[in-house]
Order: C-alpha cells, then sequence, then structure tokens
C-alpha cells in the first residue's frame, strides 16, 4: 500500500471512529434573548431621547484656542488642532493584565461590571498602588479587535490621564456629568502627582467619561453615545 | 431560511433566537466540551456563546452560514479562558500531552467502539492546540473544509494543509501508543 493509500486508510478510520464517541447529553441553553439586553435596548431608546435634548440644549465644546475639562481622574483639553500620531497603539499590548479575581482583591474600590457583558476577556491594572483597572471585552468574532474597554479609576490626587481633542460634548450619566468624544484623539496615561508620561494610545473609538461614588469611569468602543450611556448606567 | 431567522431574531422575537440556539447548541456544546474535556465548563462556555452571538448578532452577515461563525466564538471563548489561567493551562497542557487520559472524564465505554473513539480522542490531545482543532473541527463535527475554514478564519488551502499534518502526527501518536486501532483495520475495507 503507498504511503498516499495508507494516510486515506487513517483518514477514514479517524472519520469512522470518532462517530461513536459518546457525548455527554447537550444541556438546555437559555433560549431566550438575554433579559439584560432587551432591557438595555429599552434604555438605548430612551437615551436616544436624552441625548437628543441634551444635544438641543448643551452647545458642543469647541475652542478656538483652548478649553480645559476635568472629570475625575481624566483632565481634558479642547483644542482645534490635537497632534496625532500615525501609528495606533492597542489595549491589548498592555502591561498589567491580571486576572479578575485578582484585580477585585488587590484594587482599592470595588469593580464594577455592565450588566449584559459577563466577565471580561483581559484585566489590567495599570497603577501599583491599585487605582487604575482596565477591563477588555474583545469582539467574539474577531478577538483581535475590541469591542468595550472599561477604566475604573480610584480616587488620585491629580490627573492620572490626559486628554487632547478637538471637540468633546457634556452629557450625563445617572445625572453626573459625563463628557463623549467621538473624534480620535490621543490618550496619555501620567502616574498620579509626578506627571510622568509612561504611555500614549491613539484613541480611534468613541469614550464616554464620567465621574460616580469617587470614581473615574472611562468608557471606549465603537458604539454610539446613546448606548455607551446605557451601558454605563448598567454597571453593577 | 436561516437567514429570515436571523433577522427576525435581530428584530427582538424570542422564537427565532430560540430556533437559532436549538439548531446550533449541540455542535457549539460538543466543540466546547472536545476542546476542554469537561461537561459542566463546556455548558458554561456554550451559554456564554449564544449570548455573546446575540449581542452581536447585528454585526453577522446572513448571507454566511450561521454554525463557523457560532463555532468561532465558542472557539475564542475556550482559548480566552485557557488564557485566563494562565500558567496552569500551560502546565495542565503538558500533563495532558504526557497522559491524555488524566485529563479527561471518566469515560465509561459501552462498548469496544466507544473505547476506540475515547482512544483515538486522546490521541488527539497529544497535538498541539490548532491541530486538535482542525480535527474536532473537520472529523468530530464534520464539517466541510470550506466551514472549517470559516471558523478558523483561515484560508481553505491553510485548513488543508492543516488537516494533512495534524493527520500525520496523529497516526504518529495512534501508532506509537494506540497501535490497535490502526492494526485491527489495516485489511478492512473502506465503507
Amino acid at each position: 500500500m503507498s504511503r498516499m493509500d495508507e494516510m486515506e486508510q487513517f483518514e477514514h478510520t479517524v472519520k469512522r471512529t470518532v462517530r461513536h464517541l459518546p457525548y455527554p447529553l447537550t444541556p438546555r441553553l437559555r433560549t431566550a434573548p438575554p433579559q439584560e439586553t432587551a432591557r438595555l435596548y429599552l434604555r438605548w431608546t430612551a437615551a436616544v431621547f436624552v441625548l437628543l435634548a441634551s444635544l438641543l440644549l448643551i452647545p458642543p465644546i469647541r475652542a478656538t484656542v483652548f478649553d480645559l475639562l476635568q472629570i475625575g481622574a481624566v483632565r481634558i483639553w479642547v483644542s482645534e488642532h490635537p497632534p496625532l500620531p500615525s501609528v495606533p497603539t492597542s489595549l491589548i499590548d498592555l502591561a498589567g493584565e491580571t486576572t479578575l479575581t485578582e484585580a477585585i482583591a488587590h484594587v482599592r474600590f470595588t469593580p464594577r461590571l455592565p450588566s449584559d457583558y459577563g466577565t471580561p476577556d483581559r484585566v489590567y491594572i495599570q497603577d501599583s498602588d491599585g487605582q487604575a483597572l482596565i477591563l477588555v471585552w474583545l469582539t467574539p468574532d474577531a478577538p483581535d479587535s475590541i469591542e468595550l474597554a472599561l477604566y475604573q479609576i480610584g480616587p488620585v490626587n491629580a490627573p492620572a490621564y490626559g486628554k487632547m481633542v478637538s471637540m468633546a460634548h457634556n452629557t450625563e450619566v445617572h445625572g453626573q456629568p459625563a463628557v463623549w468624544i467621538a473624534v480620535p484623539h490621543l490618550l496619555q496615561y501620567q502616574r498620579g502627582e509626578y506627571t510622568s508620561t509612561l504611555q500614549t494610545y491613539l484613541v480611534r473609538d468613541n469614550v464616554l467619561i464620567w465621574f460616580e461614588g469617587g470614581i473615574t469611569y472611562r468608557l471606549e468602543s465603537r458604539f454610539t453615545q446613546a448606548q455607551a450611556i446605557a451601558i454605563a448606567e448598567s454597571l453593577e | 431560511m436561516e437567514a429570515e431567522y436571523i433577522q427576525r431574531a435581530r428584530q427582538g422575537e424570542d422564537a427565532a433566537y430560540q430556533l437559532l440556539v436549538e439548531s446550533h447548541r449541540e455542535a457549539v456544546f460538543r466543540l466546547a466540551y472536545l476542546m476542554l474535556g469537561d461537561a459542566d465548563d463546556a455548558e458554561d462556555v456554550a451559554q456564554e456563546a449564544f449570548i455573546r452571538a446575540f449581542r452581536t448578532l447585528h454585526r453577522f452577515d446572513s448571507t454566511r452560514a450561521l454554525r463557523p461563525w457560532l463555532l468561532r466564538i465558542t472557539a475564542n471563548l475556550v482559548r480566552n479562558r485557557r488564557r485566563s489561567i494562565g500558567r496552569y493551562w500551560a502546565a495542565l497542557q503538558r500533563y495532558a500531552r504526557a497522559d491524555p487520559q488524566a485529563s479527561l472524564p471518566d469515560l465509561a465505554a459501552e462498548n469496544e467502539q466507544q473505547a476506540e473513539a475515547y482512544a483515538l480522542w486522546r490521541a488527539v490531545r497529544h497535538l498541539r492546540s490548532a491541530e486538535q482543532e482542525v480535527i474536532y473541527l473537520r472529523y468530530f463535527l464534520e464539517l466541510s473544509i470550506g466551514e472549517t475554514a470559516e471558523t478558523l478564519n483561515i484560508p481553505a488551502g491553510t485548513v488543508k494543509s492543516r488537516v494533512h499534518r495534524a493527520l500525520k502526527l496523529l497516526r504518529g501518536v495512534v501508532e506509537r501508543d494506540y497501535p490497535l486501532l490502526v492494526e485491527e483495520r489495516k485489511h478492512e475495507p473502506y465503507g
């Protein structure tokens, strides 16, 4: 028998043999769409009306020279011509990767998760004092891309993150002041009061930043403002 | 027909979503079970796979088949699960390659054919993850080359070469550790 015939014979043996593997009974899976998702859609709808109303009432923050905003630990400079690097960097390459269990034990605040997102795919602690936690959910069918990144930054004495953007909008999350940024911009991470820049990212996604219960949240995704606010308000 | 159900599920119709889950839950669960070797873990992954799939269903191209996409999500979740336990998983993998039976559930075969199937599964677990996956998809789940390519997000030609390499390696393992699987069949006709 030739080598090719032997391989075909072996392939045939594999095919025939594995058909007899007794699998465990396939479990019943939840067959209704996730309720959290359904609730989220309702929240999105409601949020769209809130968004429309807020856009009518609050003009965009657009500075001819500079505006300075600060939401918790994030300082935002609004400029007509902010610098942009040409090469994007990826959050997936961040240092400080850990597990959610270890992160919960390490950070000095209680992390909150979006109700519809389950356990994050990646978890990073970016501050040795346990004040900056980054949770990342990857796109289910494209694991090299990020669907959602949620920063949670504990109380700090000085801004930990800096942004320079061309345009930002005021909005609210749970009635608290928030900022919506939907233009590519730089994000700089700084180590507390020393203000030495450790890392710079080019953010191409939309970003929602808000401050709630002493914690600064920064949500980065491809979602719309209304969708991002709905996710923000689902944290539990 | 499936595209129609996908469209209806996107619009929030529970029955359409239920039908899609029912159509594919066995394949999704089985792939997770084969990759993880644990039914409880496989159930968790399968449930998570459908939740994530539903969440991103609006992005799915409904002109394509749903099953490879669901299996891709499943495989990614398994890989993430392995990654999340990092070194522990790597050690477990080394242990599994050294003694594949030790990492599998208590496999009580009811007949010789089942025993042979278990033996072959143990042999597959000697291979590297990428080779295991292509064998599971192509032979255990009986996907076509095209469906396997779509699941693994690689060209069909790469699937063919990976299958060929995996089979060659598997044959080496079988001949070394499970010779009865091939010796008894050498004189049997195809069929």
